[in-house]
């Protein structure tokens, strides 16, 4: 079919429990595209997911209303903070520790991140999440 | 929770998207960031914010300044039902015998119109745009001069209206194909709703290139709302798998690319019978001569 791209729109949107609240309503609501049948898809789509994982997701829409999702793997922050057992990172990162996670579970993020980085192998991609650990002021054992 | 937006206009579709991609930085982080063409015809583009607390100002200001856009309106969104709004504007579509409605508008079908369920969805074919309507209507047109397709198929169905509504006239199985598997599940969810999964079969593939597709060959009625490239691409094969005095109902072309596409199909055949612009859009009705 003949689409037409009107716009794109970010948002992040816990897994598995899309709905109308802000910001997924007045989001789309705002832009006249189907509110039920995004949280329909989406929750479906994320259903294999643990529930409530941030997920960045690239909403595209069309002239007609219609429109396609890119879901992404939630931010490395958000599994770091998990695998440290944290609800957020140091104050000031570089000058305190705020906690520590170690090399395997460095892997593991990386594994389920590697998708969405911009690394040709998991080593690659451990690095990226060392670097985003180290920012945040987590050490890694 | 309150909503706060942040939306400004821009020149151009690059440095809107990199303002957008700016606006992902600002803190407090925004809960969404949009970046949208006026429908208006202007040519601007819009960039919003959505913001659980209240946006920085002065990062805007500077952000203003640094992507040359328009001084951004900030306005806290009221509490509405959005869900509802949505689908008061999801108004139903009527062409030619045709009624394409939402589930929240199936009271309204009315009694001397064929109503088709299609929510806007995740597939290209609500109705709600000028090339759907168009090849709504030259079906109708045909169907009122005396055609009756008996071996039909809808290329690049999208949510499968097009092959729906000739299902919903004529008793003879049809086939809609997309390249897009996610417009074929749509296509197939679309087609069951409507309780026409006997004589509708829905399958991946690009074009004709499908050995199911081109068994069931030759075809009397191709629909193909795509794009000018690929209706240009497809001119060829669509007229090989065509049977002599079959019709090709083509659309999703602009009304300034209609000249190139009719080109392109009469050095295969196919001529011009009947033509409707909508809008920007042409849709072109042609027949097979030889």
């Amino acid at each position: 079919m003949a689409k037409k791209l009107v716009g794109t729109l970010k948002l992040q949107v816990p897994a598995g429990q899309a709905n109308p609240s802000p910001p997924v309503g007045p989001a789309l609501g705002q832009r006249g595209i189907n509110i039920m049948e995004f949280c329909k898809a989406f929750n479906a789509k994320t259903s294999d997911m643990e529930p409530g994982a941030p997920c960045p997701t690239v909403i595209e829409y069309f002239q007609d209303k219609s429109f396609s999702m890119t879901i992404k793997t939630p931010p490395a922050s958000f599994y770091i903070r998990k695998a440290a057992k944290l609800k957020s990172g140091a104050n000031k990162p570089g000058l305190e520790v705020a906690g520590s996670i170690s090399t395997a579970q460095i892997r593991e993020i990386a594994e389920a991140k590697m998708q969405d980085l911009n690394a040709n192998n998991i080593e690659g991609a451990m690095q990226i999440i060392l670097g985003s650990a180290r920012s945040m002021g987590i050490e890694v054992k | 929770m309150p909503t706060f937006t942040a939306l400004t206009t821009l020149l151009s579709k690059t440095s809107a998207e990199a303002l957008g991609l700016a606006m992902e930085r600002l803190e407090p982080k925004p809960t969404g960031v949009g970046v949208f063409e006026l429908e208006d015809g202007s040519g601007l583009w819009e960039v919003g914010g959505y913001f659980s607390s209240a946006p920085d100002l002065t990062a805007l200001t500077i952000l203003e300044a640094a992507f040359a856009a328009k001084p951004f309106a900030l306005s806290e969104l009221p509490e509405i039902d959005w869900v509802s709004k949505v689908t008061r504007e999801l108004q139903p579509v009527e062409a030619g015998r045709f009624f394409i409605y939402g589930s929240h508008d199936a009271d309204k079908v009315p009694q001397d119109r064929i109503g088709l369920l299609i929510e806007a969805a995740m597939a290209f074919g609500t109705g709600h745009h000028g090339t759907t309507l168009g090849c709504l209507r030259a079906l109708d047109r045909l169907a009122a001069n005396g055609f009756q397709g008996r071996s039909v198929i809808d290329v690049g169905c999208g949510t499968a209206v097009l092959a729906m509504a000739a299902a919903a006239i004529w008793p003879d199985p049809i086939l809609a194909s997309d390249v897009d598997e996610v417009a074929v599940d749509v296509a197939r969810a679309n087609v069951a709703a409507n309780n026409l999964s006997d004589k509708i079969r829905c399958l991946e593939a690009a074009g004709f290139d499908n050995p199911d597709l081109r068994q069931s060959a030759p075809f009397d009625l191709v629909f193909a709302n795509i794009l000018k490239g690929p209706l240009i691409a497809l001119a060829p094969a669509m007229s090989t798998h065509m049977k002599l005095g079959g019709y090709a109902i083509l659309s999703g072309l602009l009304i300034e690319q209609a000249e190139d596409v009719l080109a392109s199909y009469h050095q295969n055949d196919l001529y011009l019978e009947d033509r409707e612009d909508i809008d920007e859009w042409s849709t072109l009705t042609l027949v097979k001569v030889r």
